[in-house]
């Protein structure tokens, strides 16, 4: 092999005039197809694990629910904790919940919101969400939540400051004064972020009792959560628990979330199509570079064969120079997209509307698995389009070649 | 046709010696087809996307949104609508809470807007079924609707957190039962699962104190509005003027940061493309310098030689430029044709294409200049060839 690299540098590489300038026009379109590449896969993968992971440091991997009334709130944890036991399903937490939508108000906005009850302690030891604590003193009598950050800063609220909620009761009176009983005056003991919006700016979290109380569900609880040791087993399990109770309808977090991770399933194929386009086009001016090398080497071609070098010999040494001036292409491609993607990374440069994007900033991923599958799809890419080219050697004739002079 | 035209067209195959030239001929147009097609099909797609959704958005939040200190619009700004041909929609707008009424009362937080009848005409591109609003009776958006599983017919609760002054002088809520007599479809999710129409009657009693006053102005061409909202500021201070761009500003820079990031995706295409049609045309130069120096020796001048070339670049772009129009042409077809559904992450529900004969003619245009323009070089070096030598050797 290196006997062969030897030969390609002595008698193929060009070392001026136009074959030499397409050779290094070739590995330019392949460094610019490469770096397009694996910038896109990046940014795919990146909204892809920036969603997966602000959806997972909030969101439940199951989410159990009961018929329109409810659940017990005693019965249906411990039912569900046992029925997983007996399945060997590990399990790190089981959180019952109440759950309500009300309205906010606060210095004149009046905003829609989901409420929330459960243990605060444990849905914090459970979820990765941040929490920032109010660092003064919060009264007890009034009762205590928690706001997304980003629903704290619209409506201009921070840990400390008390606001209204109107929580409409499921047990309906005719009279206005039952109306008024709704509005709850409450305190922000601590806002938390998930790293979604969508999560932040829509949540209001209690502790259950309170939940309960506001709610008017003294005895029932709304859902459960079910947070696993590993997330990626939520749809089985969800399953399990469908099949285990049949009244009960259990959603896994990749189906609650289904509609987001086909958007980007649908991207990241609008992407490997168009640039695949790309990165084919840069490699058929591999074919450009070779069928130039050919043309201005005629001459020396006609005199290797004319001493009895091998055809085939002489068209390996050409598809070596080919696939010779993808590699160069594909290193130089997988250098600069990685830079950029780490660029990128590092000081996320592209600011995005949180409100349309969910996140704040153009997330990047590099994944190994997209490096090398570019890479090795690139590399076959340029060896098929090196074959082309060099097979026309042959189609030289000798005499010709001999003839021309220079 | 002229001799160069002549000769450039025959050098778009090659029987001879050296069959390269058709083969990087057909490269050159493939790579020119592909840029073409590519750029046509996600421009379309872009553009598609963005006219759909500014429709959508305009149709049902109009081009402008006044709000007024309470005193009204002033007369001159009204006279000013009437002289640009615009429409004045009044509406009556507040938060509530919604419930439903009966088994497993459910609650959500929604929109209310009160309109009349005879304004619905203005909400473009919105499709209703069932009737129309009425005194206690209202129409839904199609994805509350399913949400909350509530049918034509139905009862709805619907409560407005601070409406009426309490005798002790707070604000207290008030709920109001209506029945919902339809529902509609904007096609704007966002709207479609929070908004509920009401007449303005019914929309006054609910809301109470909470009611905000607004106007919107709709007008015969959307491009009208712009600029409006700057002027009126400055002769209006008591107006609140927002024109639909600031309303959904974030949206529509997101839309501008996506197409500027598939603008240099295309960008790269067309040099990588440029690149190939170098490639081709240097090749076809260096396997025809017998016949250029056969030319030059009968006499065709050096500009002539460098003109054959060139045409042979606009040949390659032009039919390259065409074939990447009649591939788009097919697939823009397929897909109207044919809509791919979206996911409702997508603010529309399917992917929408528009037929731009100007953007089209403006790719094919720029792939045939940069054709030509790539193929500058091989042309000067063809122009360089010493026939002298050339018949020497070949």
């Amino acid at each position: 092999m290196i006997s062969q690299l030897t030969w390609v540098y002595r008698l193929i590489v060009p070392r001026h005039g136009p074959s030499r300038m397409m050779a290094w026009l070739a590995v330019i379109s392949v460094i610019m197809g490469m770096a397009s590449f694996i910038v896109t896969q990046s940014v795919v993968s990146g909204f892809e694990r920036a969603y997966k992971e602000g959806i997972l440091h909030f969101a439940p991997h199951v989410e159990v629910m009961g018929d329109i009334n409810g659940m017990d709130q005693h019965q249906a944890p411990l039912q569900l904790a046992s029925a997983l036991t007996n399945q060997h399903i590990n399990y790190r937490r089981i959180l019952p919940y109440r759950y309500r939508e009300g309205l906010i108000v606060s210095h004149g906005v009046v905003r829609g919101v989901a409420l929330r009850g459960l243990s605060l302690d444990d849905w914090q030891e459970a979820t990765h969400v941040e929490v920032k604590q109010s660092d003064g003193q919060i009264p007890s009598e009034i009762p205590n939540v928690w706001l997304g950050a980003a629903l704290a800063g619209e409506l201009h609220l921070k840990p400390g400051d008390e606001f209204s909620i109107m929580i409409p009761s499921t047990h309906m009176s005719e009279t206005d004064s039952d109306i008024d009983r709704w509005m709850v005056k409450v305190v922000v003991a601590a806002t938390f972020k998930s790293g979604l919006y969508d999560q932040d700016s829509q949540f209001v979290m209690m502790e259950s009792d309170v939940a309960a109380r506001l709610f008017d569900m003294s005895q029932s609880i709304s859902a459960m959560e079910l947070y696993l040791n590993d997330p990626e087993m939520a749809p089985d399990v969800a399953i399990h628990i469908r099949h285990q109770f049949p009244e009960w309808y259990a959603q896994p977090w990749q189906e609650a979330n289904q509609s987001l991770f086909e958007a980007i399933a649908m991207e990241r194929v609008m992407f490997v199509c168009v640039i695949g386009i790309l990165l084919v086009v840069a490699c058929c001016n591999i074919i450009a570079a070779i069928i130039l090398c050919v043309l201005l080497r005629r001459h020396a071609i006609s005199i290797w064969r004319a001493m009895g070098m091998n055809v085939s010999r002489i068209t390996t040494l050409f598809m070596i120079y080919g696939s010779a001036v993808g590699a160069l292409g594909i290193v130089g491609g997988l250098g600069l997209g990685s830079g950029i993607v780490s660029w990128l990374h590092r000081t996320h440069w592209i600011p995005l509307s949180s409100e349309v994007y969910l996140i704040s900033y153009l997330p990047v991923s590099l994944s190994p698995v997209v490096l090398v599958a570019c890479s090795v799809g690139a590399l076959a890419l340029s060896v098929v389009t090196a074959w082309i080219a060099s097979r026309r050697v042959m189609t030289m004739s000798i005499v010709d070649g001999l003839r021309k002079a220079v | 046709m002229t001799t160069s035209f002549h000769i450039a067209l025959r050098y778009l195959r090659s029987r001879g010696r050296y069959p390269f030239a058709t083969l990087m001929s057909a490269i050159a147009v493939g790579s020119v087809g592909l840029a073409v097609f590519a750029f046509v099909t996600v421009l379309s797609l872009m553009q598609g996307f963005r006219h759909e959704l500014e429709t959508k958005i305009i149709g049902i939040d109009f081009p402008i949104m006044l709000t007024s200190d309470g005193a009204g619009l002033p007369a001159s700004l009204i006279d000013e609508v009437r002289a640009l041909h615009g429409t004045a929609v009044e509406s009556i707008e507040g938060e509530a809470v919604l419930q439903t009424v009966g088994e497993g009362i459910q609650s959500s937080g929604v929109t209310i807007r009160g309109i009349e009848s005879s304004s619905f005409e203005w909400l473009r591109g919105v499709r209703f079924e069932g009737d129309l609003p009425q005194d206690g009776a209202g129409v839904i958006g199609s994805e509350l609707a399913d949400s909350m599983v509530i049918g034509d017919g139905d009862k709805i609760r619907l409560i407005s957190p601070f409406s009426q002054l309490s005798p002790d002088g707070r604000l207290v809520p008030v709920r109001r039962q209506i029945d919902v007599v339809g529902r509609f479809k904007s096609g704007f999710f966002q709207h479609d699962a929070k908004l509920i129409f009401l007449t303005p009657l019914s929309a006054q009693q609910l809301l109470g104190e909470q009611l905000r006053r607004v106007t919107y102005l709709s007008f015969p061409e959307v491009s009208q509005s712009d600029g409006l909202c700057q002027v009126w500021r400055s002769q209006y201070p008591t107006v609140i003027c927002h024109d639909w761009k600031e309303r959904h500003a974030k949206l529509l820079d997101a839309l501008r940061i996506e197409r500027s990031g598939m603008s240099l995706v295309m960008v790269m295409i067309s040099a990588i493309g440029g690149i190939a049609s170098i490639g081709a045309i240097l090749i076809i130069m260096m396997s025809k310098r017998r016949d250029i120096g056969l030319l030059r020796a009968m006499g065709m001048r050096v500009r002539d030689v460098i003109e054959i070339f060139l045409l042979k670049g606009f040949i390659l772009g032009a039919i390259g430029a065409f074939s990447g129009l009649c591939v788009s042409g097919v697939v823009l077809a397929l897909l109207t044709t044919y809509p791919i559904t979206l996911p409702s992450v997508y603010y529309l529900d399917h992917l929408p294409v528009v037929w731009d004969g100007w953007m089209m003619a403006s790719a094919a245009g720029c792939a045939v200049v940069m054709t030509m323009l790539a193929s500058a070089y091989p042309a000067i070096m063809a122009g360089r060839v010493d026939a002298v030598t050339v018949l020497r050797s070949e």
